[in-house]
Order: structure tokens, then sequence, then C-alpha cells
């Protein structure tokens, strides 16, 4: 096995394909990227680039006709990529949670608020006592938990009003509201209470403020930034804005049609932008106080049923040389600056041996 | 208003005098309406050849000022003048000749088309109903429409959904030009698109406001886009205009408390820029069920007494440049 890039999370050469009746979708092609404990890392890029397929194959929630093909997802000490369905459960909702876009849709909205954070603490615990058990003595089942431990008197309530409160909500007023009853930005501090009560090591954030007006986006991020430093929780934050990405996150991976085309610091990316893509999205961004014209990237994002060969983005770069249309470029450290700045890019400008 | 400075009033495209919209909203057949007051006594003028931007949270009545001003919603009460021509008198019959010089697009590409039409049809239906013109003509028309706005001669016979998000958008702004209108209302163009596409549109849409001498009303919810796009800018909370003025009244000279924190909450888009952190506190009101006194008072870090029981007036801070409050900023 290959070394250790991040002590939280470590995605290597990820590939995800889907089976479509019109070909093979190639949505992932070999993703990188990595963090520590209590990290933040942002995953910027434009609509169906593959931000969200990673996130959701880091939780291995890609459904079928997708299916992961190649790679391993490392989680502290386990490969998620490969791990029994069992055990994933014991990983899932309690070490990595995970908050969405459309937080209205992603509630039940049959059940109360305070009534499903309930029973996603419950079942934190229960899973929890499933992973000591399988620690102990191999798989168990279902029977093998005993009676307290399916009540509601070790507290659970008392955690949900807890945890309502932390994200600005009153929980004698939300508690017996339904999903439907909320706003938007409430149904989001829901989700992030829902999310955070099992105390998670790594949080994942599917564009959590694109829904919501610029005002309630800043509560949203405001609110986030102090619980998951208070909890030292790593963030994966996936996100087409970037003001949102420079200002939340410590380091960032920019995505290019199923691949991370550049890796570094917020710094380094921002101030220093080495692939071509990256330099483009950046000059793409409106910004208040900007004078200069905005530019734009030449042509359209390809079709992942045929993509280009070699680097993905090739027709479209302005510095095209003849090597990129033949073989993928390699994802590298770039050599000039400061490890701790973990700047790759994957790009044949940039490549060492040229 | 803005005219009352110093610039003449055959500057003036459009004139917007008080304009009301209520959507009456009943629970039951039998209980009395309540009102959804969506927009509230907005009067502001747009300048030729300039680019009119209104900017709010969603629920704060743009799209519906929007709609009302082309019409397209009965005002309540109120006046459209349009260069000389009051709007509100015409008939149906002449208020559907007068569409060709008014043009919407809208936000959502992929709902504007019609799914079944192809390309050709989309664009020309407008040149058959306005100018009577032959086949031949409409095929000439809609061909150089089509290349104006970066798309190719083939595309004539396409249909929407063969098309991405941003050639949708294209197809949109064609069927808009086509007629040569003098106004355009533009609701939110670009926020179904990606930022490289958003580039590409907003940078398009520029110079077919220099190439027709077009006028736009720009309506977003994102600052940044206004910044770079409009001259002056309308800012409106509740169905009200609450600060009104240049671009550069309303990003460097901010008046308002609120128009103070909607630009404080925009996160700048580069990690060396420290961002305020100010926070706005709180969500938008109930149209129906509207504050007291000032509607911002609930959520306004600078609330005094006053602000609770009187309604501020829009007034004059400098020519040109008006805000509703009672304390305004930077004064």
């Amino acid at each position: 096995m290959q070394y250790r890039r991040g002590d939280l999370l470590d995605v290597s050469n990820l590939r995800v394909v889907f089976d479509t009746y019109a070909g093979q979708v190639k949505a992932l092609n070999g993703v990188e990227l990595w963090m520590n404990h209590g990290e933040r890392l942002g995953v910027v890029g434009e609509t169906g680039c593959g931000k969200s397929v990673t996130a959701l194959s880091v939780m291995r929630l890609i459904e079928e006709p997708g299916r992961i093909t190649e790679g391993s997802i490392l989680f502290e000490d386990k490969d998620l990529a490969t791990l029994s369905e069992n055990i994933l459960n014991t990983v899932r909702g309690k070490d990595i949670a995970m908050i969405f876009q459309e937080p209205v849709a992603a509630l039940n909205p049959v059940m109360k608020v305070g009534a499903q954070i309930v029973e996603n603490i419950e079942c934190q615990r229960k899973s929890a006592v499933l992973a000591q058990g399988a620690r102990k003595a191999g798989p168990v089942t279902d029977s093998g938990l005993s009676q307290k431990h399916r009540t509601k008197e070790t507290g659970s309530v008392e955690i949900m009003r807890d945890m309502l409160g932390r994200v600005g909500l009153d929980w004698q007023r939300t508690e017996n509201l339904y999903p439907h009853e909320l706003s938007g930005g409430m149904a989001q501090r829901v989700m992030i209470a829902m999310a955070l009560s099992s105390r998670p090591k790594l949080l994942i954030a599917d564009e959590p403020t694109s829904a919501l007006d610029v005002t309630i986006q800043a509560q949203i991020l405001n609110l986030l930034n102090n619980l998951v430093r208070e909890t030292q929780t790593a963030v994966l934050l996936i996100t087409h804005a970037m003001g949102v990405a420079a200002q939340f996150c410590d380091f960032i991976a920019v995505m290019y049609a199923g691949n991370v085309v550049e890796y570094g610091s917020v710094q380094s990316i921002f101030k220093n932008p080495l692939h071509p893509y990256t330099k483009g999205l950046l000059r793409a961004v409106p910004k208040i106080g900007r004078t200069d014209e905005l530019q734009s990237i030449p042509g359209i994002v390809p079709d992942l049923i045929s993509p280009p060969s070699g680097c993905r983005f090739h027709p479209r770069c302005p510095h095209r040389r003849p090597e990129c249309d033949k073989n993928q470029p390699r994802f590298e450290p770039v050599r000039e600056e400061l490890e701790a700045d973990r700047h790759h890019v994957a790009c044949f400008l940039y490549q060492k041996d040229l | 208003m803005q005219a009352s400075a110093d610039r003449e009033d055959s500057d003036i495209l459009i004139q917007a005098e008080h304009l009301k919209k209520l959507f009456a909203m009943k629970k039951n057949f039998y209980s009395r309406p309540l009102y959804v007051k969506a927009v509230d006594d907005c009067s502001f003028s747009i300048r030729k050849n300039t680019v009119f931007g209104i900017v709010g949270e969603s629920g704060s009545g743009k799209t519906t000022l929007g709609r009302v001003i082309l019409r397209l919603i009965e005002a309540t009460d109120g006046s459209v003048v349009f260069d000389d021509t009051d709007l509100m008198s015409l008939s149906n019959k002449e208020l559907r000749l007068f569409r060709r010089r008014m043009q919407i697009i809208s936000q959502d590409p992929y709902n504007s088309l019609h799914p079944r039409k192809v390309v050709k049809k989309l664009i020309g239906e407008g040149l058959q109903i306005h100018f009577q013109l032959s086949s031949q003509e409409v095929d000439e028309r809609v061909k150089n429409i089509l290349t104006l706005v970066g798309l190719r001669e083939e595309h004539m016979y396409r249909y929407p959904h063969e098309f991405s998000g941003g050639q949708r958008q294209r197809i949109a702004i064609a069927r808009a030009l086509v007629l040569k209108p003098e106004f355009i209302v533009l609701d939110e163009p670009t926020s179904a698109l990606d930022v490289s596409v958003q580039a590409i549109i907003l940078k398009m849409l520029k110079e077919l406001k220099r190439d027709f001498s077009l006028t736009y009303m720009l309506i977003t919810h994102d600052l940044a886009v206004i910044d770079y796009m409009a001259d002056d800018v309308a800012v409106m909370y509740l169905g009200q205009i609450v600060e009104l003025g240049s671009k550069d009244d309303i990003f460097l000279r901010t008046a308002h408390p609120y128009a103070s924190l909607l630009i404080d909450s925009v996160p700048p888009p580069t990690p060396s820029e420290h961002w305020s952190g100010k926070i706005l506190n709180g969500e938008i009101p109930s149209p129906i069920h509207v504050p007291s006194g000032c509607r911002f008072h609930p959520r306004c870090p600078q609330v005094q007494e006053i602000c609770r029981t009187k309604e501020p007036v829009l007034s004059e801070l400098q020519p040109g440049h008006f805000a509703k409050c009672h304390f305004p900023l930077n004064s």
C-alpha cells in the first residue's frame, strides 16, 4: 500500500462509472484528495464535474447503476471502498455525517423534526454498540442489543434539545414542527443539528447553502464555522461558489470532468493557480468592486460517456501541447512551493520530466 | 425621480410611479381575503441605454415588479410610462402590438422554452406575429440572430432538450432580440448557469446592449452580477425599494442598513480579503403581516424607537441617491 497522505481521509485513484443505456458514464476518473483531522477541504468545480459523486462515494452511497471500479477511500484505518456493508453502517452517520443542498427534501416530511433527530441519535448509539460487538466477537445481530439501548431513557431527547439550541433554534418551538413548516434556513439548521449530534469526525456538506439567500448563507456558514471549530470536526465542503470555498476552507480541490486537476491550500490555489482550468475559473467569477472584464472558458464541459482522450481539459485548453491528448497527466506535487501548501497539479505544463 | 436632479426627461425610457401589486389570499370561500403585499408603492425611472439593477432576497418582490412593469401581471395601482406611452391605459390589442418593444428573459432556460418547438419556430413565432414576414425572411432573420448570440445555423431545427443550459439561455436571448426591442427585463438571467457560462452570457448581454442601444432591467439576487452590469440600482425589501441610486451610491456610499448588511453577506471570492462576518439576523418576514413602522426594524441593528412606529419615506440624501431610513448610514 502506498504511503498515507492524510490521517483522516485519503482518497486515491478513485474511479466511478455509471452504466446507462446510452453507454458507460465515466464520472470519476482517478480522484485524488486527502485531509487530516479537523481540516476543511473545499471541492469546487462546475456542474457535472463529479463533486457530488465524490462526496457520495466517500459515504459509499453510490447506487445502481453506479459503481466504484477502482481506487481506495482510506478513512482512518478502514478502506471504505471495500468495507462490508455491516461495518460501513457503523461509520455512516456516526463518524461521517452528511448535509445536503435541499434540506427540506432531505428531511422526512411526515415526522416531526425533534423525533427525526432523536431517531438519528438512537440509531447511532445502536450502531456504536454493534461496532463494539464487532470488534470483540465478530458480527453481531440486532438481537445482541440489550434492552437498555433500545429505549429513550438514555437522554436522546436531551441531546436533541441541546443540539437544536446550538444551531440557534428554540427547541420548545421547533421540535414539534414538521419539515414543511420550516424555512430553508431553519431546515438547514435542523440538518446540521442532526448531522453533528453524533459528533462525527468528518462532516460532508454538499452545497449546504446553494439554495439559500446570501444573508441566510452567511448565517449558516457562520454557524457551521463556530460549531466545527468547537468540536474539531473536519469538513468536506462541496460547492460551486468560489467565495464560500475561499472564506470557509483551509484546502481546495478543483475538479474538472471527473478529475481533481489541482489541490492545495486556499492561499496557493487562489494566489498562484497553476492549472489552466483553475485560472479560467477564477477569472470568470464576478466580484463586487471588480473593474476588469470577466473572462470565460471557451467550449463546453465534455460528455463523460466518451470523454476526451488524455487530459480531459485539452479541447478547451489555451496552452495545449502535443502530448495533452495522448496521456493523462500525472497528479504531482508542485516542487517550488512549501510542503505545507500541499500544492498538487495534474497538467503537462508542470510535469517534471518534460 | 432620478430625473429630478440634473438629467433631462428625454433620457427616461420608463417612469414607474407608485406601483402596487397585492395578491388576495383566502383561507376559504367565506373568509375575508388577506393581502400579500408583493410590491408596495415603488417609484423609479430607468434611463435609456442603461442597466437598472434590482436586488433583494427571495420574497422581496423583485420578480413581481419586473412583471408588473411589462403588464404581464396587472398592477393593483400605479402607473408605468414607457417612452410617453402610459402602459396602463393601453387596450389588450394595443398592448399586444406594444409588446414587441419590451421583452423578458427569464431565469430558468429549462422551462421558458417550449419543449416541442424547434428553435426556428421558437424564435420565428414572434416575427410572424409582429412583422408578417414571408417564410424566407423569417429564416433569414433567425439565422442572423443565431449567429449573433453565438449559435450556428444548423441549430435551427433542433429542440430545446438538445441544448445545454447556456445554449438555451442564448436561444431565449435570441428570441427576445429578434423583435428589435428597446427594453428587456432580465429576470435572474444567469442564476441557473455555472460561473464560466455566466461570464459568457453576461459579456454577451453587455455587448448586445451597446450594439443595439438596449435598456435593461436586471433582476438578480447576486450583488456581484449587479456590480458588473448595472448603472443604477434599487435594493428591495419586503415589496418596497429601500435604497435607490447609482451603482457607486449603493456600493460605496451605502445608506440603508439593509443594503449594507446584504453587501457584507457576500463572501469575497479570495481568501486574502477578510470577510467582515457581519451577520444579518433573522429571516424576511411574511409579506402578509408586514412589520409596523419601518419594515426592516425587527432585523435592523440600528433600530430606534421611532423605527417601530413611523414608516420612513424614501428621501433624497444626495442628488439621485435615495434611502428609506430614519437614520441613514454615512450621513
